[in-house]
């Protein structure tokens, strides 16, 4: 995937300036910044949803189809697959599993149900059945949805925040669950997320983003042991806690 | 009062919904100046606890103390007035300040039982913020005008003012990013310091347990998993769900061996 320029605005303000980014099939990437730097517009853009943000410029090209972010045709693109912040934006609450599966399934023209039922035990979940959303667990759901994302094998999976909803101990299990299954499927992975630490754990490539533009990106080690721009060496060096406890007086101590 | 003595203690806290037993007998103590983390997945009862030791939710222990005010409580925690001296700052900021005020009224709030001049409580207020690293201007601001960052550290700012003994946090960092989670990380660490305040702070980061807790508790389902001192905790866990939890924390690279191995 690649995408070129792309710049947006919500009511005449500025939310993206000229971004250009690039996923190698197969490469886990994480584009890294803090609240308001344009991660989720970015994500939507990529999406092909133009709201809030409106697209203004840009085009993205995506196994061999190219669009133009501010064109108003709603195509989205075969084999991106996404995986929202948090299961409750991702389910229907009013709809047995079951029947969102399908809906899904009919809509992908995912073939073969003995290869869904796959993804479902790969991912250790039981078939949802008669469920609804609210019956199962967040730590369930948020997996369910990934199988969702899974289902017809897709070129490229979209993250956005994974853990920020989830429990480590959850989290750390759906991260490395989708990355066995990303690296078995041969699936792009592109992690939204505000948290270097995770992102140096996961990705083999870094994007930086500070104010709607990228200023920095490059492989983890790299990008982790040598940041060139200043906000990159902040994050850098704030990227995990204080390890430095400091003394605490006590009179009597 | 000599230091080593716990500024709170609480023996035996049980927390009961209709049949549902919320909380099993949970002791923890602190120290004057220490900070105590709770830890627990969601539904562990970490919120459960905090509003119990308040008097928000009724429950029983079998001994709550709390030193400054001496207040030593058997049997039933008292509702309503909860304990004195002890403030709260929540995990959403701009739901804990009113919207309509500017974040220097909201903080002279705090100061409203003493009886200060406007002038005083003005200069108070200034002196708060600027401890928290706000410049004067965020005195007349409103909540809507700031960030999050900005919000929660006039919620810090509001809490401190009113020199509590012990003030709980509920989630304070998990609404923020990550670079100023460890900006606003490190100033609770230092007006803690500077003011001696016990801090009980409920979190699910270990990363943060581990860089400033001086005790950990860690939570499941109602039950004490974990009763220990920080390095002990993260060195030897008391029990195979925290060593999960850690191993877990680990994998994600939030805490710092990982980022050293890494």
């Amino acid at each position: 995937m690649k995408i070129e320029a792309l710049s947006a605005e919500i009511g005449g303000q500025g939310i993206l300036h000229d971004v250009s980014l690039e996923i190698a099939p197969k490469e886990w990437l994480a584009v890294v910044g803090g609240s308001g730097a344009g991660k989720s517009t970015l994500l939507r853009a990529v999406m092909g949803l133009t709201r809030p943000a409106r697209p203004t410029s840009g085009h993205i090209l995506f196994n061999g189809a190219q669009r133009a972010f501010a064109s108003s045709a709603k195509t989205t693109l075969d084999g991106i697959a996404y995986v929202p912040q948090s299961p409750a934006h991702g389910f229907d609450p009013l709809r047995r599993l079951r029947w969102q599966w399908d809906q899904l399934a009919r809509r992908k023209r995912a073939k073969h149900t003995s290869h869904q039922r796959d993804i479902l035990s790969a991912l250790g979940l039981p078939d949802p059945g008669g469920s609804y959303p609210h019956q199962w667990s967040r730590g369930m759901q948020q997996r369910l949805l990934l199988a969702m994302a899974l289902m017809d094998a897709p070129k490229l999976l979209i993250l956005d925040e994974p853990t920020s909803a989830l429990d480590p101990l959850i989290a750390s299990q759906v991260l490395q669950e989708t990355r066995r299954i990303a690296a078995e499927h041969e699936i792009a992975v592109m992690m939204v997320t505000h948290d270097l630490a995770l992102a140096a754990r996961f990705a083999g490539r870094i994007a930086i983003m500070q104010r709607g533009q990228i200023v920095e990106s490059g492989v983890s080690d790299i990008l982790l042991s040598n940041p060139q721009h200043s906000y990159s060496r902040e994050l850098v060096a704030h990227r995990c806690w204080d390890k430095a406890k400091p003394e605490i007086s006590h009179a009597a101590e | 009062m000599p230091p080593n003595d716990p500024v709170f203690q609480l023996v035996g806290l049980t927390v009961r919904a209709g049949d549902k037993v919320l909380l099993q007998d949970v002791s923890c103590d602190i120290q004057q100046g220490r900070m105590l983390c709770v830890i627990g997945e969601s539904g562990a009862g970490k919120s459960t606890l905090l509003k119990a030791v308040q008097g928000v939710m009724p429950a029983t222990c079998r001994r709550l103390v709390f030193t400054p005010s001496g207040t030593d409580i058997t049997g039933a925690v008292p509702t309503h007035s909860g304990l004195p001296q002890t403030r709260w700052v929540m995990q959403d900021p701009l739901a804990a300040l009113n919207p309509q005020l500017t974040l220097g009224t909201s903080i002279q709030e705090s100061l409203y039982r003493q009886n200060l001049t406007v002038q005083e409580r003005k200069s108070a207020v200034l002196a708060a913020l600027e401890d928290v690293e706000l410049g004067s201007e965020f005195y007349s601001r409103f909540p809507g005008q700031v960030s999050l960052g900005q919000a929660q550290r006039a919620c810090l700012a509001r809490a401190l003012i009113a020199r509590p003994k012990l003030i709980f946090f509920d989630e304070p960092l998990s609404a923020l990013d990550a670079l100023v989670q460890k900006k606003i990380a490190r100033q609770m660490e230092v007006l803690r310091r500077k003011t001696q305040t016990a801090y009980l702070v409920v979190t699910h980061d270990l990363g943060f347990a581990e860089a400033y807790a001086d005790k950990v508790l860690v939570l499941r389902m109602g039950q004490v998993e974990a009763y220990q001192p920080c390095d002990e905790f993260f060195a030897t866990p008391a029990s195979p769900y925290a060593e999960n939890l850690i191993e877990a924390a680990r994998s994600l690279g939030t805490l710092s061996h990982a980022n050293e191995a890494a």
